[in-house]
């Protein structure tokens, strides 16, 4: 009886055989494919290329250094997300490529975007800090997360800092010394 | 002239398959092993799963080369009857994926990489691992590549 019931079964339902080449794959609503970048959202903070464990984000300099590329190389990612993760505005987000194939590895169609980078430089020493917008991304975040009393004052601070390159804003930190007193 | 003709004919839908793993995770050998079962079921395109290299048309190699795997892909590679396909399957079989890094100093001293390193590789999927779907759209892709060889 039991067999039977199987039986009826099995004439009723469709086979467990996916239909593949004839219809698509179904994807689960979480499926990570090689991440994809918008450049409209980016503050050039890099973080991506420097957190990517293959080294499959990365910037580049072309034409001497004239433009910036973020190139994403679907040949070395392996869609951990960790860049998906870590990006501060969402820049980056996972496709839902799940076949890609190529007969050379020159056909994988890269992720690259020319970036746009405005360096700030530092009013010292004139090397450059890093991009407008991700100073200025970090100014709006202070702005709205610290409490109104040490706001003006920290961002204040945060002016003077920000145009400083690292070695500049330790110099400036010893002359200023690190007692509490002096920064609050 | 007419057993060549024959014989290409019935080779045309029957690319029989190899499997090699030569080092990584184990993961896209376990997603091609995937693209065997009855789900996915490559031999709905007459593919045939054989474990000797002699009998094999589709190499699919999986996993990056290591310093220890070199000798035996290359032998593995020179035992396959002409024509053949072989298939980099996996991000670590097309470039060394996790394993080694852009940046040389980066990567494993006894990883050498993809396995173009070593032997000529016909078509590469990526992915982490690919989905047996792209295994499958591999796998008739090779089916194709193996036709024109026999040409």
């Amino acid at each position: 009886m039991k067999l039977l019931k199987e039986i009826l079964r099995a004439l009723t339902r469709p086979p467990v055989t996916t239909q593949y080449p004839a219809k698509p794959a179904s994807l689960p609503p979480s499926f990570r494919g090689p991440p994809d970048f918008d450049d409209a959202r980016c503050i050039r903070c890099f973080a991506c290329s420097s957190v990517c464990p293959t080294g499959a984000c990365y910037v580049q300099d072309i034409s001497d250094g004239e433009r910036t590329v973020l190139i994403i190389d679907y040949t070395r990612c392996i869609s951990c997300g960790r860049c998906v993760t870590i990006c501060p505005t969402d820049a980056l987000h996972h496709t839902r490529e799940y076949s890609l194939l190529a007969s050379r590895k020159t056909l994988y169609t890269l992720s690259s975007t020319e970036v746009d980078v405005r360096f700030i430089r530092c009013t010292e020493c004139n090397q450059p800090i890093t991009d407008v917008s991700h100073i200025r991304f970090i100014a709006d975040r202070l702005s709205e997360n610290l409490p109104e009393e040490v706001r003006d004052r920290a961002l204040e601070d945060f002016k003077r800092f920000s145009s400083l390159c690292p070695a500049c804003r330790t110099k400036l930190a010893r002359k200023l010394g690190t007692s509490p007193e002096k920064w609050c | 002239m007419v057993l060549n003709a024959l014989f290409r004919w019935a080779f045309r839908r029957s690319p029989w398959v190899g499997l090699l793993q030569v080092g990584g995770c184990n993961g896209c050998t376990i997603e091609v092993v995937d693209a065997l079962t009855p789900r996915f079921d490559i031999e709905r395109f007459g593919a045939v799963y054989k474990s000797t290299p002699r009998h094999v048309d589709i190499l699919l190699v999986t996993g990056c080369v290591t310093v220890g795997s070199v000798n035996f892909l290359k032998r593995i590679y020179d035992q396959i009857p002409d024509p053949k396909v072989i298939v980099a399957v996996g991000t670590c079989a097309v470039s060394g994926g996790i394993f080694t890094n852009r940046a040389e100093s980066a990567s494993s001293y006894a990883v050498l990489g993809g396995i173009d390193r070593v032997i000529p590789v016909d078509i590469y999927v990526a992915g982490c691992p690919p989905k047996p779907e792209a295994i499958i759209d591999a796998l008739l892709e090779a089916a194709k590549l193996l036709a024109e060889k026999r040409q």
